[in-house]
């Protein structure tokens, strides 16, 4: 016994039966656990009696001469084997070993009586103590309580054996403690078990149980884990031993579980060691932040393996789609299909498709789960919406179209509706376009890619009026809309906002997103967007359905997908196919092919890197030219968009030597003017633009300028 | 002159906390064998044979004056382990058999605590147990923490721990005058030297003076908030609960005869429930155990004899009986010639 455990044992020995506590143990190094539980509760309470404990009753019924053993009991004391040969008479063996176990720890010295079948010395002939067991083993302890006060009153001499009090003081505080703990009244719990210690023992784990909880509820996890760690440093049953450290699981902070799992035996713990780690598994499945560690995964993949139910491969299926290893979800999800997982399991595999871009299997598999709730729902509307956007636009059936516009229609989903949008515009089916970007607005006011959608649709369509109307209504939230009628700032930053829509609607959000400076065909026919007549710098091409460039290795072919995939606005993709043409073809294809790695880097906006490739290849003079002319234009915005406007005008100047200045470079110029304060250039850039073509851009530069000359006059 | 000697010998011994008359043993027994099980519990039968705080604290109180220590022995083990669970170490009121935990509602009820701390006592002078009055001293002494409160200059005795402070309700405070039991004031304010339970008396007391000025019998349920008015959401009746506010007093040794005056005239076409603006019966109580309660203010206050069929205990319901019990000893201590 430590001298803390010393200290201890006296500061409690005031309460009431502290000895009494050490019954029940069932190991054979009693001496060394005795006092375990004592540090969990001797530390709530001093050591004075409870103000607020009621007495037991035999404390009155005894008033006089409590006749209890004392913490220092001297050698040799009479032992009270009357309750032990009672309860081996009748045959009762889980109340003869338990009292067996506590006169054992009571009296170390005491040797266990064997001819049991007589009446100890004093007890015999006397029915009426015979009638107090019994009604005590059959659990009517208001009845023994009546018995022994009646004795009492009539026999004033008479005592109640001290074992039967002690026995009836712990079933009756067992009993109580119960009740507080299942009225949620844990000081009063945390009392009951302070009072009587006798109670908290192997031979009633329950009770322990409910003090710890009590310990939890009242902000003292130290004290549970003590309580927990005194069943499994000396109770032995294993249901119960595992019983705690699911207790404690549930209601400890995990570094006083980790604590108490050391004190495992041969390997019994393996059921909490799984627990746990699904525990941080599906923590982590919430909060991509968070990792399990490979220990854990590998613990519950065996698991999930082995098993024939599907709940571990949805575990695992979650955690690895929010880990970037949707491939590997997809499969786990496949599993849990496979064991029956449901509409969980079915969720995540369309999701799970759906990250791996298998659109379509996302789309086959959702719409038979359509009915299975709105998780599932908005599984299959998110895949579908991702569908819907692809570049290029798929091929879909009939059908599937058909339970897609159902499916939308029926939750109102407006992202759905802006995607069936999309679909259409980038089929080049411009009016079915508008509708479905107007049905999302319908459905949500406040969706601003479905407006944006409009906006181009109302473009294309010169519905100019409908356009104002848009950019009138949107303009001061969405920057992009307002840039189409308002070239100030052409080209918007990346935002979060941006990146956003991005994933959502990649095809509408990488077609619109940047001035796309070219679309090419093929290398005879470049074409020039700057060149175009209006100054449609959001404007495109309807491109052509199917995204087959074609296959073939040779160095023409490669040159010819470069091109293709260049105007599948695939510009990685591109590049790589031109580096491939470059390798394998002849001069004038490899000379090809190097202005198409330039302008393949331009259409991912890498303007430095599309000057180099320009200048490394070996271009004819006129492609060499056109592509300065676009690499400069590329460097005007990147600077006007860094407000450098003194550089962006002397890039112009560069520009202008080797090409006319197109119109909407013009109306930049006019507006770097602007920004630099140059009002008379500015106005002089706006009004001939106005006047050659009744541009409203150059309009709204002049009203710009007027405002702020007027504010400056003011 | 022996009877007027006894008499006055008794009314002394009244004040002494502790010494009580007796409950007839035979009328008690009736009582136990009906309404007491062997485990000890207090059954009030006619509300879906639940137990409450109150139903277990009549019970110890009379087991107490009937000087029968095996049943208070077990209805205190049933108390004790299944209702004095609260954190507060009050009992929670309601007990249900029929519910698993059968103890529905872990709220106190300021009455049943005060009637077990009374019979703890009780036992605890009777049969010279210092653990029952240890008991008894500490629910009183929780009792005066969570129940006992200064309003406008006065000490009232709140009907539970919660639900009816002026934080809980608008016309809060609101309290139950039926809940002052008299005669345990003295006896713990004894036991815990605190003068705050003999102030409780007197608030008790003045409530019931100045409703008695105003004619009016006690309703159940009181706003003290200003001047006393009966509580919003409750009937305004002299009721269940306030039938036995005179039984109280006169238990006490407190019943003036103005002070009584307001239930007399209530009950004088017959014991009902009463509407205490009208002054007319809404329900007869034609129950012995009911009848006795204004047969007793009679003969107390007028010497009318006692009808003899009120005399002779019969268990009816556990409510009017134990009403009926407490009437019977509190005749035989105090107006022995009524019986």
């Amino acid at each position: 016994m430590s001298v803390k455990s010393i200290l201890i044992a006296v500061a409690v020995s005031g309460l009431a039966f502290y000895t009494l506590g050490r019954y029940g143990h069932d190991i054979a190094s009693r001496e060394a656990v005795q006092p375990m539980i004592q540090p969990a509760l001797a530390q709530q309470q001093p050591p004075q009696a409870p103000a607020e404990a009621v007495p037991a009753p035999n404390d009155v019924a005894q008033a006089k001469a409590p006749d209890r053993p004392a913490a220092a009991q001297p050698a040799a004391p009479k032992v009270d084997e009357t309750a032990l040969r009672y309860f081996a008479g009748q045959g009762d063996t889980r109340r003869y070993e338990a009292e067996l176990a506590r006169l054992r720890a009571l009296y170390p010295d005491w040797k266990p009586p064997t001819d049991l079948s007589s009446q100890g010395k004093g007890q015999a002939g006397d029915p009426e103590l015979e009638r107090m067991w019994r009604l005590f083993a059959e659990g009517k302890y208001g009845e023994v309580r009546a018995a022994i006060a009646q004795r009492g009153s009539t026999d004033p001499n008479w005592r109640a054996p001290a074992d039967l009090t002690a026995q009836l003081d712990t079933v009756e505080a067992r009993q109580r403690l119960v009740n507080a703990s299942n009225a949620r009244q844990w000081e009063q719990v945390i009392r009951l078990g302070t009072e009587t210690p006798a109670m908290l023992t192997c031979a009633s784990v329950d009770a322990l149980w409910r003090v710890a909880e009590a310990f939890v509820q009242t902000g003292k996890p130290e004290r549970a884990r003590d309580a927990y760690a005194y069943v499994l440093t000396n109770c032995t049953n294993p249901a119960e031993r595992t019983g705690t450290m699911q207790k404690a699981l549930a209601t400890l902070p995990e570094n006083l579980v980790e604590a108490l799992l050391s004190q495992e035996q041969q390997n019994e713990f393996a059921s909490i060691r799984d627990e746990m780690a699904r525990r941080h598994i599906g923590k982590a499945a919430d909060d991509p932040t968070q990792k399990a560690t490979p220990a854990e995964i590998q613990r519950i993949e065996a698991l999930a393996n082995a098993a024939s139910t599907p709940d571990d491969a949805i575990l695992l299926g979650f955690y690895t789609l929010h880990h970037d290893e949707p491939a590997k979800a997809a499969t786990w999800f496949q599993t849990a299909l496979a064991r029956n997982g449901g509409a969980k399991a079915a969720e995540g595999a369309v999701l799970a498709l759906g990250d791996t871009k298998k659109y379509q299997e996302a789309e086959t598999l959702g719409a038979q789960w359509l009915e299975a709730g709105a998780a599932n729902r908005k599984a299959y509307l998110d895949a579908i919406t991702a569908l819907l956007t692809q570049e290029p636009p798929p091929r879909l059936d009939r059908a599937v179209i058909e339970r897609i516009v159902k499916t939308v229609g029926q939750d109102k989903y407006a992202a759905g509706a802006g995607a069936l949008g999309w679909y259409a515009y980038n089929a080049g089916q411009i009016s079915p376009a508008g509708t479905w970007f107007e049905t999302a607005l319908s459905w949500d006011r406040g969706n601003e890619p479905a407006a944006y959608g409009l906006a181009l649709v109302r473009e294309r369509l010169r519905d100019q009026a409908g356009l104002r109307t848009l950019v009138a209504e949107w303009g001061s939230r969405s920057q992009r809309i307002a840039d189409i009628l308002n070239p100030r700032r052409p080209r918007s930053a990346p935002t979060a906002e941006h990146e956003r829509q991005t994933r959502q609607m990649p095809a509408a959000e990488s077609a619109h997103r940047r001035p796309t400076p070219i679309v090419r065909s093929g290398p005879d026919e470049p074409i020039a967007r700057d060149a175009a007549p209006e100054p449609a710098r959001r404007s495109d091409a309807p491109r052509a359905p199917g995204g087959n460039c074609g296959g073939g290795s040779s160095g023409a072919a490669a040159l010819q997908r470069g091109w293709c995939l260049l105007n599948l606005k695939r510009p990685v993709a591109a590049a790589q196919a031109f580096e491939a043409a470059r390798r394998g073809g002849n001069a004038q294809v490899a000379s090809d092919a190097a202005a198409g790695v330039a302008y393949a880097k331009m259409q991912q906006g890498l303007t430095a890197e599309a000057t180099v490739a320009a200048s490394a290849a070996n271009l004819p003079p006129a492609r060499r030219k056109e592509l300065s002319t676009l690499l400069l234009a590329e460097q005007f915005y990147a600077q006007y968009d860094a407000k450098d406007y003194n550089g962006a005008l002397i890039t112009l100047s560069q520009r202008r030597r080797l090409a006319p200045e197109t119109t909407d470079l013009m109306l930049m110029r006019g507006w770097s003017y602007y920004n630099l304060g140059r009002y008379d250039d500015a106005a002089h850039i706006f009004e001939a633009l106005y006047k050659a073509n009744k541009s409203p851009e150059a309009l709204s530069g002049l009203t710009a300028i007027r405002d702020v000359t007027k504010r400056n006059t003011q | 002159m022996r009877w007027t000697l006894a008499a006055m010998m008794a009314t002394f011994l009244g004040l002494a906390p502790g010494v009580r008359a007796a409950v007839p043993a035979d009328a008690w027994a009736l009582y136990r064998q009906k309404f007491v099980t062997a485990e000890g519990r207090v059954v009030d039968d006619l509300n879906g044979g639940i137990s409450h705080s109150e139903s277990q604290g009549y019970g110890l109180l009379l087991a107490c004056l009937a000087d029968d220590r095996t049943t208070f022995a077990s209805i205190f083990a049933f108390t004790r382990t299944e209702l004095l669970i609260r954190d507060d170490g009050l009992a929670a009121w309601r007990w249900d058999p029929k519910a698993s935990p059968p103890v529905t509602d872990i709220n106190n009820a300021s009455d049943g605590d005060l009637l077990i701390a009374d019979a703890l006592a009780c036992a605890g002078t009777r049969w010279n147990m210092p653990a029952h009055s240890a008991a008894a001293r500490q629910i009183a002494t929780s009792l005066a923490k969570v129940a006992l409160r200064q309003h406008a200059g006065q000490t009232w005795l709140m009907p539970g721990a919660v639900g009816f402070s002026e934080k809980d309700r608008a016309d809060g405070p609101v309290i139950n005058p039926s809940y002052w039991i008299f005669e345990a004031f003295p006896t713990l304010a004894k036991l815990t030297g605190d003068p705050r339970w003999m102030q409780v008396q007197t608030s008790g007391l003045k409530l019931l003076d100045d409703l008695a000025k105003r004619k009016m019998p006690a309703p159940e349920w009181l706003s003290v908030k200003a001047e006393p008015r009966p509580a919003e959401g409750f009937p305004a009746q002299f009721g269940y609960n306030a039938i036995r506010i005179p039984l109280y007093l006169l238990r006490a040794g407190l019943g003036d005869k103005a002070r009584l005056a307001p239930f007399r005239q209530a009950w004088a076409g017959g014991t009902a429930v009463v509407d205490v603006a009208s002054g007319k019966p809404v329900e007869p109580l034609p129950d012995a155990g009911y009848r006795i309660l204004s047969a007793s203010l009679a003969c107390a206050l007028d010497g009318t004899p006692i009808p003899a069929e009120l005399k002779a205990f019969q268990p009816t319901a556990y409510y009017p009986s134990t009403l009926h019990l407490l009437s019977l000893s509190m005749l035989g201590e105090r107006y022995p010639q009524c019986l």
